[in-house]
């Protein structure tokens, strides 16, 4: 699976203290269970780490959620310290179709 | 029966969203701007709104986690009505709406201008609660909940997309009901 991440700025979030996100682009993948969810994050976090050149000590399960009856979001946190960045990973049917990850200030 | 849209099902009341937090408003220094790619731009007065022909319908109001509250009787100005009396330039793609929360979202000028498309007063007859956004609100029935934003002050035209607050977290561009468009495709 290929990882292509891209940084931008976002002036929309910058009142929740957000000032750049990560948009993530991969070929389409399966995503039917938690467990391969958060192997999934786990190969993201190491590609994090190589582009923002930072190391990530710990990554959490926050939740997920239904969006409708055919999406799912899955939100982690990846900790730099006691500091973190949020990550939301959207599935439809179980495919995966997006992952955005926010940087605060 | 009328039918819902794909992925939604039916709750008894609305579930109250402030994701930055309630604002303060003073009805009386309160102000919605049409600003941005039109030839005059325009400022109205709660008062001067209240006193511009006013629609009325009842629509459903569609949430894009899933909810939907059906029959909600909505009364306010024409949206399109209000922007061409501010006479959009040619070429415009798109409106940018600013909260007086610091909330953005962005529509389709085509959806902007929809024949439903409303600037919203009042909601089952009484002028809107703090919470459904008084003064006003934008509603366009067949998009989700997230682009119909609460405590509106300016309509900004534009040729060129950016993302507002729930589309850069992937959010999608327009949000149409009816074609399931929750997310943006990265």
């Amino acid at each position: 699976m290929n990882l292509e991440l891209r940084i931008r700025e976002v002036d929309s979030l910058k009142k929740k203290g957000i000032n750049r996100i990560v948009e993530v682009k991969t070929s389409e993948f399966t995503l039917s269970s938690l467990r391969e969810v958060k192997e999934y994050v786990h190969k993201l976090a190491k590609e994090v780490s190589k582009k923002l050149n930072i190391k990530i000590d710990r990554i959490e399960f926050t939740g997920n959620e239904d969006i409708g009856t055919r999406y799912i979001l899955y939100r982690f946190r990846l900790y730099t310290g006691r500091r973190y960045i949020a990550c939301r990973i959207v599935t439809y049917f179980n495919k995966h179709i997006q992952t955005i990850l926010t940087i605060g200030e | 029966m009328v039918e819902l849209p794909p992925g939604q099902r039916k709750i008894p009341d609305f579930i109250i969203y402030r994701i930055l937090g309630q604002p303060e408003i003073d009805v009386n220094t309160w102000r919605l701007e049409i600003t941005g790619m039109v030839e005059n731009n325009l400022s109205f007065t709660y008062r001067e709104l209240l006193n511009m022909r006013q629609i009325e319908y009842i629509s459903d109001f569609h949430c894009v986690t899933g909810w939907t509250v059906e029959k909600v009787r909505w009364t306010g100005v024409s949206t399109k009505e209000i922007i061409e009396l501010a006479r959009p330039l040619k070429g415009v793609k798109w409106g940018y709406i600013y909260s007086a929360d610091g909330y953005t979202t962005i529509v389709p000028y085509e959806d902007l201008v929809s024949e439903q498309s409303i600037i919203a007063l009042k909601m089952n007859d009484e002028p809107l609660d703090i919470e459904h956004g008084f003064p006003a609100r934008i509603f366009i029935p067949h998009l989700y909940g997230w682009k119909s934003a609460k405590w509106i002050t300016k309509i900004e035209l534009t040729d060129t997309y950016k993302d507002g607050y729930w589309e850069a977290l992937g959010y999608h561009q327009r949000g149409n009901v009816w074609k399931d468009e929750r997310f943006k495709k990265i």
